[in-house]
């Protein structure tokens, strides 16, 4: 749990969200493969992990230009959300963050996907 | 988006009360219904989105209600139609290259392991990558049939 919350600690004291640096793909790695077990998932929201994530995020996420910004760290984010609702305990304890819906439905509204052209993909 | 979207459906796929959630967003519907009928879309964001759909409408009456409008049935069945037609199409081609298709079934034999299972899925341009991308666009084109069938049973169960 020490080591959990040292990650998490470390997540949010991160400085600049618009880099990609392999210290946060790291970070997020190791907390995504921790999620996966359900006692974690209970102890990340005992930690206000994902509430506190989120707060950071959204002040500087207003528009399609920012999301495109900090694109590196949502998507880590995002994955690491995708991990920590992997099993039954992530999914129940979700319920008591409404900031990580919040920001889904938020990025899902504004985020425009490139058209893929079918030579590239056949 | 695609992690987005596996975030939306492993929250959904056993929990009820997460599936609240989206029932009260007005726009998430129409958002993924536009994500699949968008021509052009990448393979892999319309196998999530059809994945995301078929969670939330397994054991959800409201949810269910919701898509079952004859406008929103019948352009699932076109695009039902149209999936199996590309899956058919992709079929017949690997039927016509029964050599290729042998050899790779006997390494698969010999290595005991599915060849196309462990493919990277990956988009690229040059000529190496283009048959792991058609190896992905048929199997999420495959997958978007299944999801199709899926929501179309139990739409209209």
């Amino acid at each position: 749990m020490h080591l959990l919350k040292l990650v998490c600690d470390k997540v949010n004291s991160l400085g600049n969200l618009q880099s990609n640096s392999k210290l946060l793909r790291l970070l997020f790695t190791l907390l995504r493969s921790l999620s996966l077990s359900g006692e974690i998932a209970k102890e990340i929201t005992k930690l206000r992990f994902v509430e506190e994530t989120t707060d950071r995020i959204l002040p500087q996420c207003k528009n399609d230009k920012d999301i495109k910004l900090l694109k590196y760290y949502l998507t880590n984010f995002m994955a690491f959300l995708s991990a920590f609702t992997q099993t039954e305990e992530g999914c129940r304890q979700i319920v008591k963050t409404r900031q990580a819906f919040e920001l889904s439905f938020f990025l899902l509204d504004t985020i425009t996907i490139p058209a893929v052209p079918d030579s590239s993909i056949a | 988006m695609a992690a987005i979207l596996l975030f939306f459906r492993n929250a959904t796929r056993e929990n009820r009360v997460n599936k609240g959630h989206f029932t009260k967003n007005q726009e998430f519907l129409p958002c993924l219904l536009a994500f699949l009928s968008a021509p052009n879309q990448h393979p892999k964001i319309k196998a999530y989105t059809s994945a995301v759909l078929w969670a939330l409408v397994h054991g959800h009456q409201g949810i269910k209600a919701a898509i079952n409008k004859p406008s929103v049935v019948s352009e699932l069945q076109l695009m039902k139609s149209e999936y199996q037609r590309l899956v058919d199409k992709e079929q017949w081609v690997s039927y016509s290259t029964p050599e290729q298709a042998t050899a790779q079934h006997q390494k698969e034999k010999e290595l005991g392991t599915n060849l196309e299972f462990h493919t990277e899925y990956t988009l690229g341009s040059n000529a190496k990558l283009v048959e792991r991308n058609k190896a992905m666009a048929r199997d999420m084109n495959a997958f978007v049939l299944k999801a199709l069938t899926g929501i179309l049973i139990l739409v209209q169960a």
